[in-house]
């Protein structure tokens, strides 16, 4: 094509400012990639520590009037679970289990019993919420076997998990025997086979893990859950299947972790809008440059476009091997960017981990940023010759021939 | 009549608020084949009739018929593609991109008209450059090249497409007068080897009177349209000379 090879030789042959001009691109995608990874880098980070080690939807009985959704303070679980107590539970929940589970939509899905009890160890006692799980269910969405820094994370009508906070409070280690007791029971002894670290000091000292079944004894519920625990794949995506859940299963109010998280979603929302800000305004100056770059070119290379016009190239040719320009520029600068920036990143991460043998941040490469880095910065080369395309195309031949 | 190139009332005018009447109503006509030349002092106007005639500038008024059809009513692109496959150019400047090589820039009228090239193109390209007694230096840098071997480069250029007309406005008037001579001895062979029409401007009046025809521009109106096809080089130089110009002008100017 022979515009492609006008456009390519007239960068080649201006290799002082074609070399200039791919330098400041590059630098600035390569700025940007690396700002942009280490932002989303945090980001998941944070989103991860809030909830990878919770509930990110949670199927609750409807109609409590008591419920309060909005203290943030607390994680979600807590608060729910706190007043789920005084609630009738639901009965029905096994088919609704089945169905969640198949629909493939979770990674995890967890019926729980919730309640209030106190726990005693000779002469100490502390308030604890009760959670009476199916261990291999609740062990997903808490993680547990990475979770337990004590003993195994198993559960049955005699064995429960405690948090280390809890344990260390009233002296527990594994095999250490408790009595526990609801408003309903009286108190029955269980001894400890596990002691968990959630990263949380309120659920490390309140949260006791047991069995279902005992749990649903122990509060008289029967066969009744008071809620449902999921979570899934992409943790953006709780509001939308919160939404259809709310919509397929409507004997449940649902929550997605959004709704309980507000401030941290204000916090990121925030930091992704500053790490656009950087990205447009790096854009507009990768476009500025190239605009001006080929401003120049067109002028230096007027006596050719004159000529090519001359012999019968057309005007839509004419601003064809500009647009080439613009375009070949704003792609050979961004993917040298891309390459710096993996650079710099790379060195980053090996820099800060030196000594700990662990990034000091968290960086995401996501090779999606770096295509869609291309494809913008391609297409802002091709915006900023329109300009310079356009004055060559409507050049008068007869102007360059005169000589 | 044969109706190849004909110009009817053409005039052209320079200038918003001094206007400056370049061309005044010129009628011409030029036949298939002819190897016409353009004479006149400097600032007569032949480059701007040689433009019009090329379609490289339109005139103000008047028609301008190629083949019957009038190019009055061109667009942009309908005027870019007849100079490029139907007319072909020599300029005085030469005018090579730098950033090609002979053979490339050989190939860019070519390249216009059909995008890519083929072996058939490359191989008239590199056969034309044989002709203009370059081929040794095609892959060379057009800026590597003498004047002289540019302007040869220019006229296998002028030549790729098979032109129906070949312009030159004043082709050797930016060499050396062997070189010019040379170069203007290969326009000559040419114009009998292809049939083609060739329309030269110059101001070299020993050139001229190497043509079939000198149509002599002044003051933005034809003065002299001279045939010279049967006329013998003393005749021709009779009629050119410039001493014989002045002796025609005093003649005038006196009765
Ligand atoms: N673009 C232009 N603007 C103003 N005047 C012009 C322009 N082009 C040519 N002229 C004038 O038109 C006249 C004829 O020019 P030209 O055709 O180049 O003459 P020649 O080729 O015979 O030397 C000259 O006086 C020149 O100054
Ligand atoms: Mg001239």
């Amino acid at each position: 094509m022979f515009e492609l090879k006008t456009a390519w030789r007239f960068l080649i042959e201006g290799k002082f400012q074609t070399i200039l001009i791919l330098t400041g691109i590059a630098l600035g995608i390569a700025v940007q990639i690396f700002l942009s990874s280490l932002i989303s880098g945090l980001q998941i980070d944070l989103v991860d520590k809030t909830v990878g080690r919770s509930s990110h939807i949670t199927a609750v009985i409807p109609d409590r009037n008591g419920l309060s959704i909005v203290d943030d303070s607390v994680p979600i679980l807590t608060k729910v679970s706190g007043l789920a107590q005084s609630e009738r539970p639901v009965r029905g929940w096994r088919p609704v289990v089945e169905q969640l589970k198949s629909s493939g939509l979770f990674t995890s899905v967890s019926a729980v019993v919730d309640g209030s009890a106190f726990i005693f160890k000779g002469d100490r006692s502390r308030s604890v919420l009760l959670r009476g799980v199916s261990i291999g269910d609740a062990a997903g969405i808490y993680k547990l076997e990475k979770n337990i820094t004590k003993g195994t994370a198993t559960v049955s009508s005699t064995n429960i998990l405690i948090g280390q906070d809890l344990a260390e409070e009233l002296g527990l280690s594994i095999g250490s025997t408790v009595r526990i007791a609801t408003p309903s029971n009286g108190g029955d002894l269980f001894s400890v086979s596990g002691i968990f670290d959630l990263q949380n000091r309120t659920i490390n000292e309140s949260w006791i893990f047991m069995d279902l079944r005992k749990a649903q004894a122990l509060f008289n519920y029967s066969d009744g859950v008071t809620s449902i625990e999921l979570q899934i794949k992409n943790v953006f995506d709780a509001e939308v299947i919160s939404t259809y859940c709310s919509n397929t299963f409507y004997q449940f109010k649902w929550i997605s972790w959004q709704k309980s998280n507000a401030s941290l979603l204000a916090a990121l929302k925030s930091q992704s809008s500053s790490s656009s800000m950087i990205q447009v305004l790096v854009l507009i100056a990768v476009t500025m440059g190239i605009t001006s770059v080929l401003a120049v070119s067109a002028i230096q290379k007027r006596r050719q476009i004159g000529i090519l016009k001359a012999v019968g190239a057309t005007r839509s040719m004419v601003s064809n091997v500009f647009l080439l320009m613009g375009a070949i520029l704003g792609f050979t600068g961004a993917v040298i960017g891309c390459v710096a920036g993996y650079g710099i990143i790379a060195m980053f991460i090996y820099g800060t981990s030196i000594q700990t043998g662990v990034a000091l941040f968290p960086i995401s490469i996501d090779v999606k940023t770096y295509l869609i880095s291309i494809l913008i910065a391609t297409v802002s080369g091709l915006l900023a010759a329109a300009i310079p395309a356009r004055r060559s195309a409507s050049m008068n031949p007869v102007e360059v021939i005169r000589g | 009549m044969d109706s190849h190139i004909v110009l009817s009332g053409i005039n052209k005018s320079y200038g918003n608020v001094i206007k400056a009447h370049v061309l005044k109503h010129i009628s011409l006509s030029i036949e298939k084949g002819e190897l016409c030349a353009i004479i006149g002092q400097s600032g007569s106007g032949k480059s701007t009739l040689l433009n019009i005639l090329g379609l490289l500038d339109v005139a103000d008024s008047g028609t301008f018929l190629y083949e019957n059809t009038d190019t009055g009513k061109m667009s942009d692109d309908q005027r870019a593609h007849f100079r490029n496959s139907v007319f072909g150019f020599i300029f005085q400047f030469h005018h090579l991109l730098p950033e090609f090589t002979a053979l490339e820039n050989v190939l860019i009228p070519w390249q216009i008209a059909n995008g890519s090239i083929s072996s058939k193109a490359k191989a008239r390209a590199k056969e034309l450059l044989e002709r203009v007694g370059v081929s040794k230096d095609m892959n060379n840098r057009s800026t590597n090249l003498s004047g002289g071997q540019q302007q040869r480069v220019a006229i296998a250029r002028a030549l790729i497409n098979n032109p129906q007309v070949v312009f030159g406005d004043e082709p050797t008037g930016n060499l050396d007068s062997d070189t010019a001579e040379n170069i203007f001895e290969l326009i000559k062979e040419i114009n009998r080897d292809v049939d083609s029409t060739f329309i030269i401007v110059t101001h070299d009046r020993h050139l001229a009177a190497e043509c079939n025809r000198v149509i002599e521009i002044a003051d933005g109106i034809i003065k002299d349209d001279i045939r010279l096809e049967q006329k013998t080089k003393a005749e021709r130089w009779g009629v050119l000379s410039p001493c014989y110009c002045r002796l025609k002008q005093k003649v005038s100017s006196v009765s």
